[in-house]
């Protein structure tokens, strides 16, 4: 894809390639299948029978190279949070990352301990924060979704494929 | 492949490919377009089935699968497909550049090259070759060599210990899917798949599964062996999700890692069909000779969907067993090779020469053995339907009671 | 022999089985609730009661005890009051809850001789900004409320949908982004430049 399509700014047909290039990725939004703590269980019932999270498109992949989007599922220690820092680096572009739980989000009910991260957006940047401890399965779903809109907003051509916009600027553009 | 082409062209313009002057030219046009058409068919069967399976696997897990992408989410492959060819092209840092861009066309060209001994239905073959059915194992091995150059360019420990997993099972695998089918091939006396297809018939007793009771373990064997060799479920153990991180496929992102799906997919077709032609009267339309089915192109038509549809079936039943069987260990794959299906392809290849000898095919007792053999697989589909009947009575009052609603939602009732 | 035998008529027979009870379930209803867009009905009224949503705070009938503020365990909530010196009269000036950190543990709510704060059955606070999950609940100051013999608190009926943290949560956006709009902000971790050492 990269430096194939000539792109001149708001033209017309790559605004509408913009449409259905993104329509495709939100889509298949693939998520990492790990997690650190107890809102993992909640991440893994949010795949389950009730709240199928499959219905939107988005099935889990082991491997961080075909995976597109990150839940971090938990307490996030500062030795999970090298871990954490790296499957990141593994993932391919364009990745999102959502931080699920109060622990990811700010430390929450561990925020005194000498071993705890205070939250997950200290090492990573992270797109979505989902609130709960641990959220509703549903509450989860909401993320994805907000996720979704988010790719819908993006310039994907005008960038070659790569997240260059500021995930802050993006949010307050509207 | 040349007559194939010929009977094209005759159609398409009335006169012989011959005596048109640029023959060499007509025929290279033909190669690409049959080619063409089987890779478009190819890839495109690959796509409708990942979304089908999930369907169908959602289903049995009392979920509702894609339904949000397109009407009934139909249109979640293209979107998979699409956003996988957008996604960046990693390669690791450390792997070996050229064998880790290389892999993955060795593994769908081997899938692909399958499709061509396949038939389709009467005379549609993109090459009907004297040694179709041996071509096919032998091409489809080249996926292993794929995967092997995928598994250790990767220079990753779980990627080499998927694609060495792959090596010893596809390998050994070979072994019970050739001997299950030399009762085919000798009951027929040809490689090719046309011939072995016309030497059955349309209906069910004339088929070689009921042939005698040696050929229906040949058959179940086959079975068994074909589905170790494509890596389904339950001997995907080359991409064990929850030993290896995703096996042999680990590092590989985007589009590179879109074509080993593509190829899993696809093989599923080439499975389903080798099962259908072999033992299942392929494209037999009951009721109907071979000189009849010749001659009329409204009944070409129809040997062509009575071969998808039973190939269909077979595709239904592989993907359902990917659902209700857990996988099995490394030394249970290799035990079940060895220690069972070998011997039993053995014994069966005696047994079936003895039954020629006893029973040769055009008497009336072979036929009256058929029609047994046959009411035999009847009795075990009607008592398949009966446990389906009781598992889902046995918890209907229990749902009702709890839900207060009917618990009947069959699979055609799209939620 | 006969184990041989044995094992392989076992395998034949559980396979059987098995295929039998996954066939019977493409009959069966599934429990898919369809959420977000093919409810059957709202989410919130298929939720308990006592589900242990997002905490919302009730500034009216507020007492301004601060037992909340000691119970919370992880210091969530923030409350400040203020006394008028010449009308003896106490305001409530700040109650922020901070939902992000908050573990939904009910203590606060449980102490509350007012049921001022309580859960609701709101549930979904994903937002693409941390700051924006630190509820504010009062604008400006407001008067405590006074217990009166007449009338319990404790009895009316409460919001459990949630609207006043809802608004606030809207409000509170569209406040972040028209200050940002003026003045945009670099982001604290820029995307290219992640630091490896951890603090």
């Amino acid at each position: 894809m990269k430096g194939n399509i000539i792109i001149t700014d708001n033209n017309c047909f790559v605004s509408t390639m913009d449409d259905v290039i993104n329509w495709m990725r939100k889509s298949s939004i693939w998520y990492l299948l790990f997690g650190t703590a107890c809102c993992a269980i909640e991440l893994m019932q949010t795949g389950g029978p009730r709240t199928d999270i499959d219905r939107i498109g988005s099935v889990f992949r082991s491997t961080p190279r075909q995976a597109d989007l990150m839940i971090v599922a938990g307490t996030v220690t500062y030795k999970m949070a090298e871990r954490i820092v790296l499957l990141y680096h593994q993932m391919a572009e364009p990745k999102y990352v959502l931080s699920m739980g109060s622990c990811a989000n700010c430390g929450g009910l561990f925020q005194n301990s000498y071993s705890v991260l205070k939250g997950v957006d200290k090492v990573i940047p992270v797109d979505v924060y989902v609130p709960g401890c641990p959220p509703r399965p549903e509450a989860l779903m909401e993320g994805i979704l907000k996720i979704q809109k988010i790719m819908m907003k993006e310039k994907f051509l005008k960038n070659h494929g790569e997240r260059k916009n500021d995930i802050k600027s993006l949010y307050y553009s509207g | 492949m040349k007559e194939n082409a010929n009977l094209l062209f005759v159609f398409l313009f009335k006169t012989p490919i011959e005596g048109s002057g640029y023959s060499l030219a007509w025929y290279i046009l033909f190669v690409f377009i049959i080619a063409g058409a089987l890779l478009f068919f190819a890839a495109n069967f690959a796509g409708i089935t990942s979304f089908i399976e999930r369907r169908i696997a959602a289903r049995i897990q009392t979920r509702v699968g894609p339904n949000v992408v397109g009407p009934q989410g139909i249109l979640q492959w293209v979107a998979d497909g699409i956003k996988l060819l957008l996604k960046e092209d990693l390669i690791p840092d450390r792997a070996d550049q050229f064998l880790f861009r290389v892999a993955p066309y060795f593994v769908f060209s081997g899938l692909f090259a399958a499709f061509v001994a396949l038939p389709f239905g009467y005379g549609i073959v993109a090459a009907d070759l004297n040694v179709g059915v041996y071509y096919i194992f032998a091409i489809t091995s080249l996926v292993v060599v794929g995967i092997i150059m995928g598994g250790w360019s990767s220079n990753s420990k779980w990627a080499l210990f998927g694609a060495l997993r792959s090596a010893a099972q596809i390998i050994s695998y070979e072994i019970p899917t050739a001997l299950s089918l030399i009762p085919v091939i000798m009951l027929t006396g040809s490689l090719s798949t046309q011939d072995i297809i016309k030497a059955q018939g349309g209906l069910p007793w004339d088929w070689f599964v009921f042939h005698s009771p040696f050929t229906f373990v040949c058959f179940v064997v086959f079975f068994i062996s074909a589905l170790a060799e494509g890596n389904r479920i339950p001997f995907d153990l080359p991409e064990a999700e929850s030993e290896l991180v995703s096996g042999y496929n680990t590092e590989y992102s985007g589009f590179r890692f879109l074509v080993f799906p593509m190829a899993e997919w696809a093989n599923l077709w080439v499975i389903a069909a080798m099962v259908s032609l072999t033992y299942l009267g392929g494209w037999q339309v009951p009721f109907v000779s071979i000189e009849t089915l010749s001659g009329s192109l409204v009944l070409i038509f129809l040997s062509v969907a009575v071969f998808v549809i039973k190939t269909s079936i077979v595709v239904f039943i592989v993907m359902q067993l990917r659902w209700t069987l857990p996988r099995v260990r490394v030394d249970q794959m290799t035990q079940l090779c060895w220690t069972y299906l070998v011997p039993f392809c053995l014994v069966a290849i005696v047994g079936t020469m003895i039954w020629m000898l006893i029973f040769p095919w055009e008497t009336r007792v072979a036929l009256l053995l058929r029609l047994m053999m046959f009411g035999i697989g009847f009795a075990f589909c009607f008592f398949y339907v009966r446990r389906i009947r009781f598992n889902y009575f046995n918890d209907k009052t229990a749902y009702e009671n709890l839900k207060k609603k009917s618990p009947w939602y069959p699979i055609w009732r799209l939620p | 022999m006969t184990p041989y035998f044995n094992a392989v008529a076992t395998t034949l027979y559980s396979i059987f089985e098995g295929m039998a009870v996954t066939t019977s379930y493409l009959f069966r209803r599934p429990s898919t609730i369809q959420y977000p867009n093919k409810l059957e009905k709202p989410l919130e009224e298929q939720l308990s009661d006592r589900y242990r949503g997002i905490l919302q705070v009730d500034t009216s009938v507020c007492i301004g005890c601060r037992i909340c503020e000691k119970t919370c365990p992880i210091d969530c909530i923030a409350i400040n009051l203020e006394k008028n010196k010449e009308t003896k009269e106490r305001f409530l000036t700040r109650f922020d809850i901070d939902i992000s950190k908050c573990m939904f543990c009910g203590l606060c709510s449980e102490n509350c001789s007012t049921c001022a704060i309580y859960h609701t059955k709101f549930f979904n606070g994903a937002t693409q900004n941390v700051d924006e999950l630190v509820v504010r609940f009062v604008d400006s100051p407001i008067v405590l409320y006074k217990h009166r013999k007449d009338s319990d608190p404790k009895t009316r009926e409460k919001d459990l949908s949630g609207v006043i943290v809802k608004q606030k949560m809207v409000k509170q956006r569209m406040k972040k982004q028209k200050t940002a709009k003026q003045e945009m902000p670099v982001n604290k971790i820029s995307k290219h430049k992640i630091k490896e050492e951890i603090l």
